[in-house]
């Protein structure tokens, strides 16, 4: 095995996971979350060698990975459009988990928001990246995504609202 | 709603998909196979520049599973079939795809683990080893005989002895009369850097199985996030599900109804972050339940030690 596939391989398997989960809080879909993470990953390797050598090539990862679902959302949206609703939410796989509801309501609240808006709010509040971050992964200022990132947070506690608080508390209490 | 609960609202969305990841290595060795040859080279350098004009040969230490989409070729690795394969013009990036199914088990399997047979426990006379047996891989592709591309293990009182075989006797009558082949499992931990690690099952089948469900059960340590419950079988579904429990990741493999799971050597993992540092797998265990086409049921459990 190359270098270049071994240390791409280790990139593989630290980031898939993240990968893939960010792809399924942006587009509210389980079902294609990994294949749009791995069309990502794909494009990844066939730039390895520039992406390597970058400051942060889980950055790059990462701004693929937003851009590939900005396409798939608009693009479900126009197939979508004047369908009955905006049903996304069929065909999502099922869990066990007894949160599946609360889990539910937080994508289709997520789906809610403009594309950057929802990634400054996922990268931030699921993924734990600081400022700096974000600002690398869309290639915006820190600024920008401050105030993006609190709109977001703003908009999509409105949206899941108190009833949401108090059913996942009750959830929790449950347990 | 302040930003505490927005935070594990939506870490545990996040959480709650478990990506397939040999799905997804299938997506990419499928998009890159897609590729026309003119767009495999990289947009905007010359084709002549160093950069090779396809993708360079990728082992993506796929599981040994054939791709969803298209059946992979027979796994025939090594120089020899590169040779073979490179008369018919097989691109490169295509081989590697067969080499990445070969190379599966390359990833797999650190050390220890208490192997246990099913039904040996007292007709082994030659007794349980002092030493936990050492299981070994090959590491690379070309060594590697890919049609089976199960775990060599190393010498070990496990592998020499063979049943004595005889058919017509039931497998569990008191313990005597033991059929030590008819399942074999060892359970092992793999750490893949600071926190990811995984607690792999091996299981040895000698008989194909017609119902199995495996059963890996993971303290809850600090800082343990589960990543996702893996397997190595190729062609034959078998669901997972994870579930939490107040003290135990409960990671659950079920061969799917109407199918069956060939003999030989199958990987079930079940993968997970821990805390920097390392986490006391003292509590885990496992347990398989198979059934086996001639009708036994077989049950073995173990830990992770």
């Amino acid at each position: 095995m190359s270098d270049d596939a071994a240390a791409f391989h280790a990139f593989f398997e630290r980031h898939h996971v993240e990968l893939s989960r960010l792809a399924c809080l942006l587009t509210g879909e389980a079902a294609v979350a990994d294949d749009l993470a791995a069309d990502a990953l794909t494009e990844v390797w066939r730039h390895w060698s520039r992406v390597q050598t970058a400051d942060d090539p889980v950055a790059y990862a990462r701004g693929i990975v937003t851009n590939l679902t900005r396409h798939w959302v608009r693009r479900r949206v126009r197939e979508r459009r004047g369908l009955l609703g905006l049903n996304l939410l069929a065909g999502t796989r099922g869990s066990p988990d007894p949160d599946v509801p609360a889990v539910l309501d937080v994508r289709s609240a997520l789906r809610r928001l403009p594309h950057r808006r929802r990634v400054c709010v996922v990268l931030r509040y699921a993924f734990d990246l600081s400022e700096r971050e974000v600002a690398q992964v869309l290639g915006i200022s820190v600024g920008a995504v401050k105030s993006q990132t609190s709109r977001g947070a703003r908009q999509l506690a409105e949206l899941l609202g108190p009833h949401e608080a108090s059913r996942f508390d009750g959830w929790e209490a449950a347990r | 709603m302040n930003d505490d609960d927005l935070r594990g609202l939506l870490g545990r969305a996040a959480a709650e998909h478990h990506p397939d990841r040999a799905a997804m290595l299938d997506r990419m060795a499928q998009r890159l196979a897609d590729l026309p040859a003119a767009d495999r080279s990289v947009r905007g350098l010359p084709a002549s520049g160093h950069r090779p004009q396809t993708p360079p040969e990728l082992d993506l230490g796929r599981g040994p599973r054939a791709s969803r989409r298209r059946p992979l070729r027979p796994r025939i690795a090594g120089r020899a079939s590169r040779a073979q394969t490179d008369t018919r013009r097989t691109p490169r990036w295509q081989l590697a795809r067969v080499a990445g199914a070969a190379l599966a088990v390359s990833a797999v399997i650190g050390v220890g683990g208490v192997a246990r047979w099913a039904f040996s426990r007292d007709a082994d006379t030659h007794g349980t080893p002092a030493a936990p047996p050492v299981v070994t891989l090959s590491r690379t592709p070309t060594t590697a005989p890919p049609t089976s591309p199960t775990p060599e293990a190393s010498a070990s009182p496990q592998h020499s002895r063979r049943p004595s075989r005889n058919p017509s006797s039931p497998a569990q009558t008191g313990g005597s009369r033991a059929e030590p082949g008819a399942l074999w499992a060892d359970g092992s931990v793999v750490t893949d850097g600071d926190r990811a690690a995984r607690s792999e099952i091996t299981l040895k089948l000698d008989e194909p199985a017609t119902a199995l469900e495996v059963t890996v059960r993971v303290r809850q340590t600090a800082g343990l996030t589960d990543q996702g419950a893996v397997h190595d079988v190729t062609g034959t579904r078998i669901d997972s599900t994870i579930v939490h429990q107040p003290d135990f990741l409960v990671y659950r493999f079920t061969l799917a109804a109407g199918e069956k799971l060939a003999e030989g050597t199958h990987v079930f993992a079940a993968r997970y972050l821990q805390a920097k540092g390392g986490r006391d797998a003292g509590d885990d265990t496992y347990e398989v339940v198979a059934t086996t086409v001639g009708g036994r049921r077989l049950t073995v459990s173990g830990d992770f030690f």
